[in-house]
């Protein structure tokens, strides 16, 4: 990329790689989007009686789910190249899981006759799960094309002893960040369902 | 290969064919052009319905095809254009993307490809908005701020349908460029400064542009969360907003919605967005000053500070917008403390201008007009906002035609005159050729004269108490006989200033066109877009070596220097 073959000789940072930067710069816009809503939805529980919810079951086992998910990507980004791969594959598999199982959410309160528009808990729960579940689509994207990465660097490594990642390497720094946008998500989902649990 | 790219210099390829040159490129200067031009051509049809709106005020009841239902339509359609996809727009996406490399030093944006693709979605945005001319019931006329219930629910307001779900669509687009865009400026102004530029060497363009970023990529997702609420009231029966409702004795199957709640998510993106505009003006502004003033800004640390400090007072004034939606007196007490205090910071920055132009030796071509022109409409703008902070004074006046005088020319005539005198000045450097003085100034002439003669009889309208957001008086005449001829006159005097732009628009073409080749550095600047070594200058800026910093922007009449600006680039000896 451009990027990266623009900044030779710059007085700036070069030890803190612009993604890195930008990464946190983009949660900053995340963090505010999901505490915008959740203000919102905290004033707007005050102006109805009605606001039931059942909980599904269901959500506990996805929150394990997206933990163990974390959790992958984490020990693939820390780890050996040679072990990279497999807990890449499987950190984002368990994403995938996760986001089916909170299809499944949805479908559990649609038959409980709970839908987007039955009342407030409802409507914001849906919008909440839905726009989590968007960002976790967007990260799952930057996994897709780490993972060719992390494939690509494993193989060459499993023919010799494993080491680590440079601590520079451009594939580890991805690990990074990608394993660092889940903890995120994962942190904004607990917060969500802390306070849907609270209020309803 | 991401692998190995990082450690390779001078590894970009000037791209040769003419789709990837000019039209899907990832240079920074042409995604500024591209912005640019968008924005404008976007600009002139909110003009052209300002012009629809004047005609039925000036002379109600003589364009039958004007009816109250369309002219909400248009009013809504110009607020929302002038402020977001043009001020906006051309202030980040254009300004930001032409300066910000140039400035600091750099042969790019730190993403080029996510800056291209910030252009194509804006230019997404834009399509949608416009598409909603094209749909059963046509755009929105619920007023720029939407505010439900009436922007959703069913004749309500024009547009209640498929006009205000395609404009929050364009919105949730617009927020997703802009967010592209404002990761890669506040990035590349802090990773890819080059030797020597370090913050406090920044030009205030790029500071104004820089804090405005920051702004745009905290305020947007209030809009963001705001617009797709709506979008779920309007489409799917949600109650978001929507409080129990009853029409013609029927009640809509809504509960216990708060309409305020959208207000204030509305307006605590709605108040940073005053500043995203006018913080790159008040930037492009202070480096035209001091450049064609041949002086050195006065006060720099202290326009870096004010800058800081009305992006982040600028968080906490939102509700200044809705005294008159009822809030607990406490709080409209401390919404009326913080308008006043950022008030501070702005007059600080107005001091500095008029002391970096006292006795200074004033150059007054095109762009230092411009430059003047917004000072003056900033400081009258300005001091009639501090009329609506005061809940006592703004709840009279918060309906009437005071407002529209105030955000006109604070907002509206200020900013555009930013972007005009920031237009004129670099158009040498991203063109190559002259545009005609005589021409420029005339057209600043007519603008500035025009813009007084338009927007301070509203002040005396909004005294008087004319409603804003009225397609007619009929039957309020009584007000004041002189309304209605003060409305003619505006009327008049607007229908004129407007196609005084075309004087402008000419002037650009023709000046790229056949305009007298440019030099290097016309106004003798400091800066270091002047020091490239071609005009205009190529993909990637520089040649083969970076420029290296060794001085602040503004050495301008330096005592005992053989002339009378020194460049950035020249070392702190010679
Ligand atoms: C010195 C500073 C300023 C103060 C104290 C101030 C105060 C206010 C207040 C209290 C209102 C609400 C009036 C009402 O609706 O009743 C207002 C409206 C507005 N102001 Fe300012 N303002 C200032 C500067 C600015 C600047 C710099 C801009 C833009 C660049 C701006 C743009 C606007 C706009 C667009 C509105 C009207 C929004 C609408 O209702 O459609 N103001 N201002
Ligand atoms: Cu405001």
């Amino acid at each position: 990329m451009s990027a990266q073959t623009f900044t030779e000789a710059n007085g700036s940072h070069p030890e803190l790689p612009a993604t890195k930067l930008a990464l946190w710069l983009f949660l900053a816009v995340a963090t505010m989007l999901f505490a915008m809503l959740l203000s919102a939805y905290l004033v707007r529980l005050g102006f109805s009686e009605e606001h039931a919810l059942p909980k599904p079951n269901l959500l506990w086992f996805n929150t394990l789910l997206l933990v163990f998910s974390s959790l992958a990507l984490e020990r693939a980004s820390r780890g050996t190249a040679r072990r990279a791969p497999a807990l890449w594959l499987v950190g984002g598999a368990l994403a995938v899981l996760f986001l089916i199982g909170q299809l499944f959410a949805w479908s559990e309160l649609a038959q409980a006759g709970y839908f987007l528009a039955t009342n407030p808990a409802s409507s914001f729960f849906y919008l909440l799960t839905a726009l989590h579940g968007m960002h976790l689509l967007g990260g799952l994207v930057a996994w897709t094309r780490t993972a060719s990465c992390v494939i690509q660097e494993g193989r060459g490594e499993s023919r010799g002893e494993a080491v680590r990642f440079a601590p520079a390497s451009s594939t580890r720094v991805k690990l990074e960040l990608c394993a660092f946008y889940w903890h995120f998500l994962l942190a904004v989902w607990v917060v969500i369902l802390i306070l849907v649990w609270m209020t309803t | 290969m991401p692998h190995a790219a990082s450690h390779t210099t001078e590894e970009h390829h000037e791209p040769t064919g003419f789709w990837s040159r000019y039209i899907f490129s990832q240079d920074h200067k042409v995604i500024a052009i591209q912005y640019t031009i968008t924005a404008l051509v976007v600009g002139f049809v909110g003009l052209f319905l300002s012009w629809l709106m004047r005609l039925q005020l000036g002379f109600p009841g003589e364009f039958n095809f004007i009816n109250p239902n369309n002219y909400l339509q248009f009013m809504t359609q110009h607020g929302m254009i002038m402020v977001v996809y043009l001020l906006t727009a051309i202030l980040l996406g254009g300004f930001g993307n032409y300066l910000i490399p140039l400035m600091i030093g750099t042969r790019d944006m730190a993403f080029p490809f996510l800056n291209m693709l910030s252009y194509w979605i804006y230019l997404v945005s834009v399509i949608l908005l416009l598409a909603a001319f094209f749909v059963p019931g046509g755009p929105t006329g619920a007023g720029w701020t939407l505010y439900p219930p009436q922007s959703v629910l069913p004749n309500a307001s024009p547009g209640a349908d498929w006009g205000i779900r395609l404009l929050i669509l364009s919105l949730a687009v617009f927020v997703a460029s802009g967010t592209m865009g404002g990761l890669n400026y506040v990035t590349t102004v802090l990773q890819l400064r080059t030797r020597g530029m370090t913050l406090m060497r920044m030009p205030l363009s790029v500071w104004g542009i820089f804090i405005a970023s920051i702004l745009a990529l905290l305020a947007f997702p209030a809009l963001f969360v705001g617009g797709v609420m709506l979008l779920l009231d309007s489409l799917f029966g949600t109650s978001f907003f929507i409080p129990v409702v009853n029409v013609l004795g029927q009640q809509l199957g809504r509960e216990g919605g708060n309409p305020i709640l959208f207000q204030h998510l509305f307006w605590y993106f709605g108040h940073p967005e005053v500043y995203i505009v006018i913080l790159p003006a008040m930037g492009i502004v202070s480096d035209l000053l001091s450049t064609h003033a041949r002086k050195p800004i006065f006060g720099y640390k202290a326009m870096v500070i004010s800058i800081a400090a009305i992006a982040a007072i600028g968080f906490i004034v939102w509700a200044h917008h809705m005294f008159v939606s009822g809030m607990n007196p406490y709080f409209g007490f401390w919404f009326a403390i913080a308008t006043v205090i950022i008030a501070i910071p702005s007059a600080v920055k107005t001091y500095n201008w008029l002391l970096t132009l006292w006795k200074g030796n004033l150059h007054l071509n095109t762009p230092m007009l411009f430059a003047l022109g917004f000072v003056s409409t900033f400081i009258i703008g300005g001091l009639t906002g501090l009329f609506l902070g005061n809940v006592i004074a703004d709840v009279p006046l918060h309906d009437t035609y005071f407002v529209t005088g105030h955000f006109h020319l604070v907002m509206g005539v200020s900013a555009i005159f930013g972007i005009f005198g920031g237009l004129y000045h670099w158009f040498p450097k991203a063109v190559g050729r002259m545009y005609s003085e005589a021409l420029g100034k005339l057209h600043f002439w007519v603008t500035f004269v025009g813009s007084y003669l338009i927007f301070f009889p509203m002040f005396g309208e909004g005294f008087l108490g004319l409603p804003r957001r009225y397609f007619s008086f009929k039957g309020i005449e009584s007000f004041s006989p002189i309304i209605h001829d003060l409305n003619v006159f505006i009327t008049i005097v607007a229908l004129a200033v407007g196609a005084a732009q075309l004087l402008f628009v000419f002037n650009l073409i023709w000046g790229a066109w056949k305009g007298r080749k440019a030099e290097a550095n016309p106004w003798r600047a400091t800066t270091l877009e002047w020091q490239t070594p071609t005009t205009p200058p190529p993909h990637g800026n520089w040649g083969a070596q970076l420029p290296v910093v060794h001085r602040w922007p503004y050495d301008y009449s330096l005592p005992d220097a053989p002339q009378d600006y020194i460049p950035q680039t020249t070392s702190q000896r010679s």
